[in-house]
């Protein structure tokens, strides 16, 4: 019988906390960009944020709080997605974040999924899908694991604009994200998105060593190779 | 000379009354003469017909005396919104504008205009007023409005009016020789201006990053109104008086109430020690040291390692009301912990609550509440206390969390 770690309630809050944050500063990021002064988008990739948004409008700043309020205990399903800033390194791209969260059931489920979108050198709109999956209960994914995901979002609409090559594995690989409560879930999904700077986004979140522990000790190892 | 407070109703018994109350307060009274701006409502009208001559003389590029009205000699001008004026149709704001601008009367405050003890969820502030800060009657006497003591019920977004007041006179003075420089090369805002939200720099005017004083004051439709706006060629310069006080006074209101409440342009202490606990000093597992931030004092006394950041608080610390420093740079300082490992950052057992100015252990804020401030950044999420939540004004509601 599977345990459940009575500090879920608090992480949970705290999870809440992040994502509302990171939906701040997205919007605010967006905000930016789009007025011509920012750092990270072209007029290209603009361009494709006006015609994404006919499709899907970005969660909006109370949004989150609304949701979480309507919702049962411990679950949501993201309506609309964040859209998140796009990376200094890839700042064609676009990526689009949708949340489900189901802590409330045994076992606990946290599922992001995010689609990138991009425009191609004929100015299609493609992209890639991937999905950040908690533990299932089946033994081969009985663990925390990224795989690619051909349609990321619930809204066909999204994925069939995503166009995401049908012929992507949809299982391997999996792989394992050393993630040991859903805080440090989210954070290392976006951490492999922004780095460090997923912490700029949520700056003024109180969030201790307790969640952000972990990428402190994946940083450590990777420098004593 | 002592700073004058005067209070100004078309109702002299509610203006009595106010005075009496700011009267018995004692660090009020000993630091301010306290009286009623007009007797009756003959001289009351009489003192506003004349402000609109002053008004007339300015269009038709004329001067006048300043000191011939008693409203010339208030430091301080306490304003009721709510006047019952029929015959003449003259309201609060008006009033607010023309002693802001053909007055020689220093800080105005705007009593009533949005509630009588209001506190405003959206942390947007009133740039559209006139008046350098917007109150409620019930709020008059709170100590923590003119002095540095703590009080239960004290807006974060309130100046300490005893040093605002001295901020505003030295603004207006400094501004008269600086009329011709660009706003954000007086200020040191050249390379932030640019990454200002539209709806924050758009105050400047058409060209924020090259509008200078007369241009803001004359051109912008922040300055003066429409009809008192003369062409920068016919202008007299034996007003620029009207212009510095006006500019001065107006940029120090977009400064406090609609650059630093974003706290991403601009961050102050409690804000920045929230983010970044490494740069407090003291101990901090005690609410004072939290709480020493929260002082209005320079940036080398509210309790930060100021030393760390020293090259990132803004250059012209007088034209705001607390320090600051520039987020920006801030966050990218790599002396800060919590920038160079920001898995190592503690957590911090205190929050900072903006309606009491003051930080509380987050075991003890079982009744705080979260609420979205509408404001144009990432730091929307803020907490109130709500230590007295039927006798103060939280509106609108629909913010909280």
């Amino acid at each position: 019988m599977r345990q459940i770690r009575r500090e879920l309630g608090k992480d949970y809050a705290i999870l809440c906390q992040v994502l509302r944050k990171v939906n701040a500063y997205s919007l605010a990021e967006w905000r930016q960009e789009l007025s011509g002064h920012g750092l990270r988008t072209n007029e290209a990739t603009r361009s494709l944020y006006y015609n994404l948004i006919r499709i899907k409008n970005p969660m909006r700043k109370d949004e989150l709080g609304q949701l979480v309020q309507a919702s049962g205990n411990m679950n949501f399903i993201f309506e609309n997605p964040i859209y998140l800033p796009p990376s200094y390194s890839d700042c064609d791209f676009i990526p689009l974040l949708h949340v489900e969260c189901r802590l409330d059931e045994s076992p606990p489920i946290l599922n992001l999924r995010i689609g990138m979108f991009r425009l191609d050198s004929q100015d299609k709109i493609k992209g890639i899908g991937f999905r950040f999956e908690s533990a299932h209960s089946t033994e081969s994914h009985a663990y925390h694991h990224i795989q690619l995901c051909v349609t990321p979002f619930a809204d066909e609409n999204l994925n069939r604009v995503l166009d995401c090559p049908k012929w992507f594995p949809r299982s391997t690989p999996a792989i394992i994200m050393a993630a040991e409560n859903p805080v440090s879930f989210i954070l290392l999904s976006l951490f492999c998105f922004y780095g460090k700077d997923v912490f700029t986004m949520i700056s003024d979140a109180n969030i201790g060593k307790m969640y952000t522990g972990i990428i402190g000790s994946l940083m450590k190892s990777a420098a004593t190779w | 000379m002592i700073p004058s407070i005067m209070v100004f109703d078309d109702n002299q018994r509610i203006a009595q009354e106010w005075a009496a109350r700011l009267k018995a307060a004692p660090p009020i009274e000993k630091c301010f003469e306290i009286d009623i701006l007009y007797e009756n409502r003959t001289v009351f009208k009489t003192e506003i017909q004349e402000l609109m001559k002053r008004q007339l003389a300015f269009r038709q590029n004329k001067t006048w005396e300043y000191g011939e009205l008693k409203i010339d000699h208030a430091s301080i001008l306490i304003l009721d919104y709510d006047l019952i004026t029929p015959d003449d149709f003259i309201v609060g704001e008006v009033i607010a504008y023309l002693a802001r601008c053909f007055s020689n009367c220093g800080l105005i405050i705007g009593v009533n205009q949005f509630g009588t003890n209001p506190f405003d969820l959206t942390l947007k502030g009133h740039s559209e007023s006139f008046c350098d800060l917007n109150i409620g009657e019930k709020q008059l006497d709170n100590l923590g409005l003119w002095t540095d003591e703590p009080t239960r019920f004290r807006p974060w977004s309130w100046p300490q009016l005893s040093r605002y007041l001295k901020t505003i006179h030295d603004g207006v003075e400094e501004v008269k020789s600086f009329l011709s420089t660009p706003i954000s090369q007086f200020l040191g805002l050249e390379d932030t201006l640019p990454f200002m939200p539209k709806s924050i720099s758009g105050f400047l005017g058409l060209d924020p990053s090259t509008t200078t004083f007369y241009e803001f004051t004359l051109q912008s439709g922040n300055g003066l109104g429409r009809k008192d706006r003369i062409k920068p060629e016919r202008f007299d310069k034996r007003n620029d008086l009207v212009i510095a006080r006006v500019a001065a006074t107006r940029i120090l209101k977009w400064l406090e109430q609609m650059v630093l409440p974003g706290q991403d342009i601009l961050v102050d202490g409690p804000h920045l020690v929230s983010r970044y606990p490494s740069l407090l000093q003291g101990k901090h597992a005690e609410l004072k040291s939290w709480n020493m931030t929260t002082g209005f004092q320079s940036h080398e006394k509210i309790g930060i390692h100021y030393k760390t950041i020293k090259d990132y608080h803004f250059k012209k610390p007088k034209w705001l009301s607390r320090p600051a420093w520039f987020w920006s740079q801030v966050s990218e300082c790599m002396d800060i912990l919590e920038v160079r490992t920001p898995w190592e950052r503690e957590s911090v057992d205190f929050i900072f609550c903006e309606d009491t100015s003051s930080f509380h252990l987050r075991d003890e804020c079982k009744d705080c509440r979260e609420f979205t401030a509408d404001l144009d950044s990432p730091f929307i999420h803020r907490f109130v206390r709500m230590e007295n939540p039927v006798e103060v004004q939280y509106d609108p509601r629909v913010r909280f969390l």
